[in-house]
């Protein structure tokens, strides 16, 4: 079968699975990903219902078979971040259904930001000094340091983001369940 | 952190999982017979339900069946704990129906 390969970035889980489905709706149906590489192919418009989750740390192949089980597909899961699908025909398809693990969706997404940071941060410092004793000097620095606050920007970005979807479901929780 | 007492109402995704579980089931079975019984009002998801397992399984209301055995579907049963938090929470929903019909009259058979 004919595939298409689409080259994008989503930083939201949520914005993600939004174009995942719009393509869906248009006959391109996601089987592959890899960062920042999307591949289609055609399909019936709307066979598919898409969904963008995160792994659990500790259990992520007990979950991926949980999913299965469920009926659900995994197209795709790289460093905690899964895609999965079901047949549109087999009936409306939400990873979750009540408000407390939607609330805990967002706390693990916000978690993952959290270690992106650390995991940028720290090692972004001890580059970044490293270079500067071995004598390089600012403007041969720029692109690296360029680069690193684009990173250092996104992520607070996400994980306010995320936390302003904890915070709407709280208010929602106060009222129902 | 195993078998505490309870304290406050069930989810209703706890309630319908713990009513399931009466009988030795696994997690697909779970949600097509909350789905059935509930006539698909309720429609749990495979996340949800997955965290809901593993939580319920740590207070020891419920209880995998035939051991722990890697990727094969994984059954489970309701405990004893479990069966008593189900009772508590029947009273509960009895005594808020009960008043809701008093003072509404509606309702009522």
């Amino acid at each position: 079968m004919k595939r298409t390969i689409v080259l994008r970035g989503y930083t939201d889980f949520d914005k993600e699975e939004r174009w995942l489905n719009e393509m869906a709706a248009k006959g391109l149906a996601c089987v592959g990903w890899y960062p920042y590489i999307y591949v289609f192919e055609r399909a019936e418009p709307g066979a598919w219902t898409y969904r963008s989750g995160v792994l659990p740390a500790s259990d992520s192949r007990q979950y991926l078979a949980f999913m299965a089980e469920a009926g659900v597909e995994t197209v795709a899961a790289f460093n905690r971040a899964a895609i999965f699908r079901k047949p549109t025909a087999k009936g409306p398809f939400e990873l979750f259904s009540d408000t407390e693990s939607r609330i805990a969706h967002y706390q693990s997404i916000r978690t993952r930001w959290l270690w992106v940071l650390l995991l940028l941060v720290v090692p972004g410092a001890v580059l970044d000094t490293a270079f500067v004793m071995s004598g390089w000097s600012t403007s041969d620095m720029l692109p690296l340091l360029l680069v690193q606050l684009a990173f250092i920007c996104v992520v607070p970005l996400q994980m306010l983001r995320a936390t302003k979807s904890i915070r709407s479901l709280e208010a929602e929780r106060l009222i129902t369940e | 952190m195993a078998s505490e007492s309870r304290s406050g109402p069930l989810t209703e995704t706890v309630y319908y999982i713990l009513l399931g579980l009466h009988t030795p089931r696994h997690g697909y079975g779970v949600m097509q017979l909350v789905d059935e019984i509930t006539g698909g009002r309720v429609n749990l998801g495979p996340g949800t339900l997955y965290g809901a397992l593993n939580a319920l399984t740590e207070k020891g209301w419920i209880t995998p069946v035939g051991g722990a055995g890697g990727d094969r579907k994984k059954e489970y049963v309701i405990t004893d704990a479990g069966r008593s938090a189900v009772r508590e929470e029947l009273e509960r929903l009895e005594e808020l129906l009960q008043n809701g019909r008093q003072i509404t009259g509606g309702g009522s058979r």
